[in-house]
């Protein structure tokens, strides 16, 4: 009980800053993964081709080297994010070339007249995105997009390499200080249990209901 | 009894790939007509309707909306008109009805009106409540296409189509989806368009609509246009014998098969 209460003051602020950059990557993540997914499904080369490029590219690099890029590499160009931001911008472009994959999953869905439909009444190509398409999508991108919020969760920890003071490194600090390992790996076990486990489970009995509702 | 010249084609092909689809097609149509397309499965109509709302562009041929020409092709690799505005006054009614599952059936019905032809809220949602009206569905306004009828998601689709004012609608096989007891109540509602003097393209399979409310019937066959005539004639006194096989003139057919459809409603 005394380690639990030593390392609590090292980890607890981490939790907060764990929090902001999976929610903040997060909300990157979405947005851009929508943007990339849209500019693939207007099937104009000038678009999709830069879409598709950076896709791939990004898709290549692993997360940590996105995170150096983002946080050294910007810098060197005079472009100086502090280490929260950098995390979030880093991780949120890693994680968009997936749910860019979830949203196009998405369209597929829907059928191809129902762009049809739209067109012929006059909307344009991205009103029929915004109004006809994406809203018949979300049942099927929310399940995939809270799956990446928890992979999000735990790719955060990375952001303790820039110097983000998340779990991690809170739990990094305590080892150096008291010596001690055991307490803070168990602690920041234990933390990550409790987050993700329910919130896993959670959107694995929300995708059976979505299945169920598109079988009827 | 009919006005000037709404929408016309000259020349038209179509092929995806090395595929012909449709092959030197002209067409018109004048405003306050209604013109019915018979034809079997295949034959290019929905192709052909497709063209002329530019969800597709022409291989071939020259368009022309209102008189004015919109498109010449190969030569103007894009129409010389603005696509989103010229859709937004040619409607068009498709097979499967396609209603925006996700949207009340007064909300697909001011979708349009709202966006495109940006009236507020509040006109587009009175548009819509009087066009659910006009096509018997005002009690449904707030019910999602799943939850209504065949019957009813099509005449939603007709409300949405006159939502727009548009000046001609194209119906692609309206009714082929249809329960038999449900296609009356969608033709009931054509007629009366037709009868109202909305300029109407319809490709149909119920010759007896097109008899009844169809000024001019025109039979397709492998991409091409058979024959075209005042409709009297083409069902009195078609030229081509293929003709006269579509519009179920043939003695084998004529025995007996097709009276009985539309007495039912
Ligand atoms: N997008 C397309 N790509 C290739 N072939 C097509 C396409 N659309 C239609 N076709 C072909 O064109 C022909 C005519 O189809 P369609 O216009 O749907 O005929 P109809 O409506 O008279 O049944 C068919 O052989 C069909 O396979
Ligand atoms: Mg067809």
């Amino acid at each position: 009980m005394d380690a639990v209460q030593s390392i609590l003051p090292y980890i607890l602020p981490g939790v907060l800053v764990t929090l902001e950059i999976s929610v903040g990557a997060w909300v990157v993540s979405a947005a851009l993964g929508l943007v990339l997914a849209v500019m693939r499904d207007t099937r104009k080369p000038l678009i999709t081709l830069p879409a598709s490029i950076s896709v791939e590219v990004v898709r290549a690099v692993p997360q940590l080297v996105v995170l150096y890029i983002v946080f050294f590499g910007l810098g060197t160009l005079g472009i100086n994010l502090d280490s929260l931001t950098a995390a979030i911008v880093g991780l949120g472009i890693s994680d968009a070339v997936f749910t860019a994959e979830y949203y196009r999953a998405g369209f597929l869905t829907v059928a191809p007249k129902q762009r049809d439909a739209g067109l012929s009444l006059g909307l344009k190509p991205l009103q029929v995105a915004r109004y006809v398409i994406i809203p018949q999508t979300i049942p099927f991108v929310v399940p995939p997009l809270l799956n990446s919020f928890v992979g999000l969760m735990k790719s955060a920890t990375l952001a303790s390499a820039v110097g983000a003071p998340e779990i991690l490194y809170g739990g990094r600090n305590y080892m150096e200080t008291t010596g001690h390992v055991a307490p803070a790996a168990v602690a920041i076990m234990g933390l990550y249990i409790i987050a993700t486990v329910p919130l896993t489970r959670a959107v694995r009995s929300l995708e059976k209901r979505v299945q169920m509702r598109t079988r009827v | 009894m009919t006005g000037e010249e709404v929408l016309a084609v000259k020349g038209l092909h179509k092929s995806f790939g090395a595929t012909s689809v449709l092959e030197d097609i002209d067409f018109s149509i004048r405003r306050g007509e209604t013109v019915c397309i018979v034809g079997p499965s295949g034959s290019g109509k929905t192709t052909l309707l497709r063209c002329l709302n530019l969800l597709v562009q022409p291989t071939r041929g020259q368009m022309y909306f209102h008189g004015d020409l919109i498109g010449d092709w190969p030569s103007s690799a894009k129409p010389r008109i603005n696509l989103t505005k010229y859709r937004s006054h040619v409607s068009m009614v498709f097979q499967q009805f396609e209603l925006f599952p996700h949207l009340t059936a007064s909300d697909n019905v001011s979708l349009g009106p709202r966006r495109v032809l940006r009236l507020t809220k509040k006109q587009a949602d009175e548009r819509a409540l009087m066009l659910l009206d006009r096509v018997g569905l005002k009690p449904f306004a707030s019910a999602r296409p799943r939850t209504l009828s065949g019957g009813q998601q099509q005449r939603v689709a007709i409300a949405r189509a006159l939502a727009m004012s548009p000046d001609v609608i194209l119906f692609d096989e309206p009714t082929s989806a249809l329960d038999w007891e449900m296609v009356g109540e969608v033709l009931d509602i054509m007629a009366d368009l037709a009868l109202q003097g909305m300029t109407m393209v319809v490709v149909t399979h119920e010759l007896d609509f097109a008899r009844d409310c169809a000024d001019r019937v025109i039979t397709m066959d492998r991409g091409r246009v058979l024959e075209e005539g005042r409709t009297a004639t083409m069902f009195e006194s078609p030229t081509e014998p293929r003709t006269r096989e579509i519009l179920g003139l043939s003695k084998a057919q004529s025995r007996g098969r097709k009276r009985d459809q539309r007495n039912i409603s």
